[in-house]
């Protein structure tokens, strides 16, 4: 059998609750150690009796007693994911496909993220938070419609004390909101950036992400310096089932993680 | 191998035919030929070959000779597909049906794994394969071409698909050169012509015995299990007024091909605003008929059925079709909900974006998406209107 197809049954250790329809399990195989993985690679993660939805992990690659999924509830998948508690059984695939490149020593970075798509920056952020001297400056931009739908706000205040300059924005004020206002390109749009100097890391809707590229890329910064991470109906992980196309991509076999300089031709034409 | 062939210049192929007697190409009677199909039977655990059934000439197990049809051609066109009568005694008259070796090595439905739960633990079980070995008989070159083309989408890379690995090492293909091909047809521009050449263990060409109503086979071979088969079989070797007579039927039929894959089909089907892609919406249904009938689609779902108890489940991986609404489906519902999104991302990945993928066109030519699409969408007209300028279309 294709062992990339074969599923490694994990238990639930605990189930953290985050904002409204979003939990992060935190996970563990049964048997055995979880798999080393890099920030923002992929796990087909499996409901008994309902099917598998693939998710990137949310820990950090240090971590190596557990693996964190962070799911939000939108179909029947994630929805029995949702529904898990801590003892459960449930099955992982994985993890594969193309990681964040942080391999980017002295570069500034920002990093952008709309709503649930911190999830799979969380592991990069770790990652570049353990290592914050081989970096310039670090700006992660997270915005959510409202406040309460921002993603991991417990640990802004930790991440800004060990370096990463974080700025929270909301779509529309509201009361008792002191933070920006706004969505997160028109954020990124008022940052100021060395062109020479600068990587991005973006994750979130297509049209957010191509938005957050452009006003980089509209100000100097190389579109092959601009990475995002692509949502696509992944099933086999492999390459070989052909549902998570994007254009010339195979997003599991060419991604999750790509370059705007590779996707920028495909990403904005509708229903591509 | 190759230099002691010939290229027909008009095919692309290497066809019979040298100057050089001691070629390997070889004589086969009919009687010699009820032998081959014999010792495939007896030696392999499965012998494939057409077969009239459903009203078409199929792909199934044969057991001998005599099952394969005879006097027998395929009139095709957009949304046609007949079986005929002829009134010859040749086996082979015809072009392609609706199978392909894709359904041998990469088959409909497979398995993957059963999962139990017992007491909250689950219990996964990977379902185990025994790999057949498997002759096929009559293997168009198209099709032989396109499994090549699928060996690259399952078989390359870190991971090659075990299965697919598996049931191709087991195949011993026995190709039959197209002289009949279809109005569908369009190998000699999409693929590489109607002759096999490499990917086959033994290739035929079909021809009538002059003056007689019999028929006899040229032979050539593409591997050392094919010549070992040759030599059992004792064939003597070709005369060269057989290879003459084979050639000249190879070529006639390239001859009476009609339709033809626009040189600058890549670019063309990138075009992703171009509004013949409306205009191809109006038409198709997203019925799935092509992608099923396509030898190189190869797109897989994994389908999990559920037993009635709740306590275990099977998962198997299906035959899916980019037409279908659930193909793209992502959190908030389909990606590609229009047909025309289904129709362009089906044509704009076979040839174009396949090269992205792939290196190489994922079409051969077959024709079978014209045949048997329900409402006579023509790959090769669409193309064409693609490749217009915008203005035009």
């Amino acid at each position: 059998m294709d062992e990339m197809l074969m599923p490694r049954v994990h238990r639930v250790l605990r189930v953290i609750p985050e904002i409204r329809d979003v939990v992060t399990l935190r996970v563990v195989p049964v048997e055995g150690d979880p798999p080393p993985f890099l920030p923002a690679q992929i796990g087909m993660v499996g409901a008994f009796g309902v099917g598998e939805a693939a998710l990137s992990i949310s820990s950090s690659p240090d971590e190596r007693r557990f693996h964190d999924y962070t799911v939000r509830r939108s179909g029947a998948i994630t929805g029995a994911l949702n529904h898990l508690v801590a003892g459960d059984e449930l099955w992982v695939r994985g993890p594969f496909g193309a990681p964040w490149n942080l391999d980017v020593d002295g570069g500034d970075i920002v990093i952008a993220a709309g709503g649930i798509g911190l999830a799979p920056l969380r592991a990069a952020i770790y990652t570049i938070l353990a290592d914050r001297d081989r970096y310039g400056s670090v700006t992660l931009v997270v915005g959510a419609r409202t406040s309460d739908g921002l993603l991991f706000a417990r640990e802004y205040d930790a991440w800004r004390r060990r370096g990463l300059d974080v700025v929270a924005t909301v779509d529309e004020g509201e009361p008792g909101w002191a933070g920006r206002v706004g969505f997160v390109p028109s954020v990124v749009d008022d940052l100021a950036v060395d062109p020479i100097t600068t990587h991005a890391l973006v994750c979130g809707p297509d049209r957010m992400m191509d938005l957050t590229a452009r006003s980089l890329v509209d100000r100097g910064v190389a579109p092959e310096r601009v990475q995002l991470t692509l949502e696509r109906n992944m099933q086999c992980g492999n390459g070989r089932c052909g549902h998570c196309q994007l254009g010339g991509l195979i997003v599991c076999r060419d991604g999750p993680v790509v370059r705007y300089a590779d996707v920028a031709e495909w990403l904005m034409v509708s229903e591509l | 191998m190759d230099s002691d062939r010939t290229t027909d210049e008009t095919t692309h192929r290497t066809v019979a035919g040298t100057t050089d007697g001691t070629s390997e190409r070889w004589m086969m009677s009919s009687g010699a030929f009820r032998s081959l199909v014999d010792v495939l039977h007896a030696e392999f655990d499965e012998l494939i070959g057409p077969v009239v059934d459903d009203g078409a000439i199929r792909l199934r197990r044969i057991e001998s000779v005599d099952a394969l049809p005879v006097g027998v051609t395929d009139e095709q066109e957009a949304a046609t597909y007949r079986v005929r009568p002829t009134g010859t005694s040749l086996r082979f008259s015809y072009a392609v049906g609706p199978d392909s070796l894709k359904s041998v090595v990469h088959p409909p439905r497979s398995p993957v794994w059963t999962m139990r739960r017992r007491d909250g633990s689950i219990i996964v079980d990977a379902t185990s394969f025994a790999p057949k070995t498997v002759a096929v008989l009559g293997a168009r070159a198209c099709d032989i071409r396109a499994l090549s083309v699928l060996e690259r989408t399952q078989a390359e890379g870190a991971h090659p698909d075990p299965g697919f690995v598996a049931r191709r090492q087991g195949l011993f293909l026995v190709a039959v050169d197209c002289t009949h091909p279809a109005a569908t047809c369009f190998c000699t521009t999409a693929g590489e012509g109607t002759a096999a050449d490499g990917g086959m263990d033994l290739a035929l060409t079909e021809v009538n015995v002059p003056r007689s109503g019999a028929v006899e086979y040229l032979v050539r071979a593409g591997t050392d299990r094919g010549r070992d088969l040759v030599e059992r079989l004792g064939l003597p070797a070709a005369t060269p007024a057989l290879v003459a007579r084979a050639e000249a039927a190879v070529r006639r039929g390239v001859d009476t091909m009609v339709r033809e894959l626009p040189a600058n089909a890549e670019q063309a089907v990138k075009i992703s605003d171009h509004p013949r892609w409306d205009a191809v919406a109006e038409r198709c249904l997203t019925c799935g008929n092509c992608t099923a009938v396509c030898p190189t689609c190869f797109c897989t779902d994994m389908d999990d059925e559920v037993s009635i108890d709740g306590d275990g489940a099977r998962r198997t991986r299906v035959w899916d079709s980019c037409f279908s609404m659930e193909y793209s489906h992502l959190g908030p519902g389909p990606h590609r909900a229009s047909p025309k999104s289904r129709y362009r991302q089906w044509l704009s990945h076979k040839l174009g974006t396949w090269h992205d993928q792939f290196g190489e066109s994922g079409c051969v030519g077959c024709g079978r998406c014209i045949s048997w699409c329900p409402v006579g969408i023509d790959l090769t007209a669409e193309v064409e209107a693609l490749a217009r300028p915008v203005e035009a279309g």
